[in-house]
């Protein structure tokens, strides 16, 4: 249990991040050991972005349906949403600071008013 | 819940014998008097390897050209990854020791080398230590050349692995013999204790 969001289903995966905050999810499976090493790296840039970032988790072994449609072909997969768009995405495991570069522009780009 | 108490026998100093005995006066020459771990305690069951694994700690920290304040940050971050209470007192007590301020030991607890004193080149093993820890088949000739550029040796890049090998080994011990934090840490032990008690409440 990583205590992110989970969006595994499609009903709650749409609404979430259809949402104004800026959306990171995490696809994942329960036998993959480096997406659970991910989670401290998301835990700590998620610190102090409380109102600002969403950091959310789906489960492609229970939903494949929604990991087709996504394109997911290697795990972890991390996709940032906002507005219901895709923003980037990212493979393989990342450190607190690949993530920080990725989001920072983002979470502090123009189009981003939090 | 994992309760309080050990799960494995710990013996006081004043009552080790023999290879125990052996240990404990190694680690007191070493660290000073009543500074014999909890963690080396637990390694007194079978004190050869205790033995072999202080020497092992003592080269690592002592020997090499690597800071210790890079060493102890690192093992900082791993702690909190593995989830190691004890582990984050412990080498946050070392990094205040070698005059980390708070600031920087809740950088090393976030990842966030930048937020350190470091040099470049620190701040670059840094970052290799997390992603190496993270997956190691991640690592790319380009995170080497980033190392390389910055003067990192052959044996540099040895000693921070070792680091790595170091801090996940003993946080697994730690944590499977579910082994307290000893008396004379100093950092957040406050919070070490108010975790310990909503874990066992």
């Amino acid at each position: 249990m990583s205590g992110f969001q989970d969006v595994t289903q499609t009903q709650v995966f749409n609404k979430v991040i259809a949402g104004p905050l800026l959306t990171i999810v995490k696809f994942q499976s329960e036998l993959c050991v480096i997406c659970r090493k991910l989670d401290p790296m998301l835990y700590a840039v998620g610190k102090g972005f409380e109102t600002s970032l969403l950091i959310c988790e789906a489960d492609v072994e229970e939903n494949t349906a929604l990991a087709d449609r996504l394109n997911i072909r290697s795990l972890p997969t991390l996709i940032m949403f906002k507005s219901g768009a895709e923003k980037g995405r990212l493979q393989g495991f990342q450190t607190a600071r690949m993530l920080r570069n990725w989001i920072s522009p983002i979470l502090n780009g123009p189009d981003n008013e939090y | 819940m994992q309760g309080f108490e050990p799960f494995i026998e710990l013996v006081d100093v004043n009552d080790a014998t023999g290879d125990r005995k052996s240990l404990y006066d190694d680690l007191e020459r070493v660290r000073g008097k009543g500074r014999v771990s909890n963690l080396f305690k637990a390694y007194g069951a079978f004190p050869e390897l205790g033995i072999a694994n202080f020497k092992r700690l003592t080269v690592l920290l002592s020997r090499g050209t690597l800071s210790e304040k890079l060493k102890e940050a690192v093992m900082t971050a791993l702690a909190v990854i593995n989830h190691c209470d004890y582990c984050v007192s412990f080498h946050g007590s070392q990094l205040q020791s070698l005059g980390s301020s708070d600031q920087e030991i809740a950088a090393a607890r976030e990842f966030d080398a930048e937020q350190i004193e470091f040099s470049p080149k620190e701040k670059a093993l840094f970052e290799y230590a997390m992603k190496a820890n993270g997956d190691a088949h991640s690592i790319t000739p380009e995170d080497i050349r980033i190392c390389r550029e910055l003067g990192t040796t052959d044996a540099e890049f040895v000693e921070i692995l070792e680091t790595v090998n170091t801090g996940n080994a003993f946080n697994t011990f730690a944590g499977a013999l579910n082994i307290g934090a000893d008396d004379f840490l100093t950092y957040a032990m406050d919070e070490y204790h108010e975790k310990k008690a909503a874990a066992n409440s």
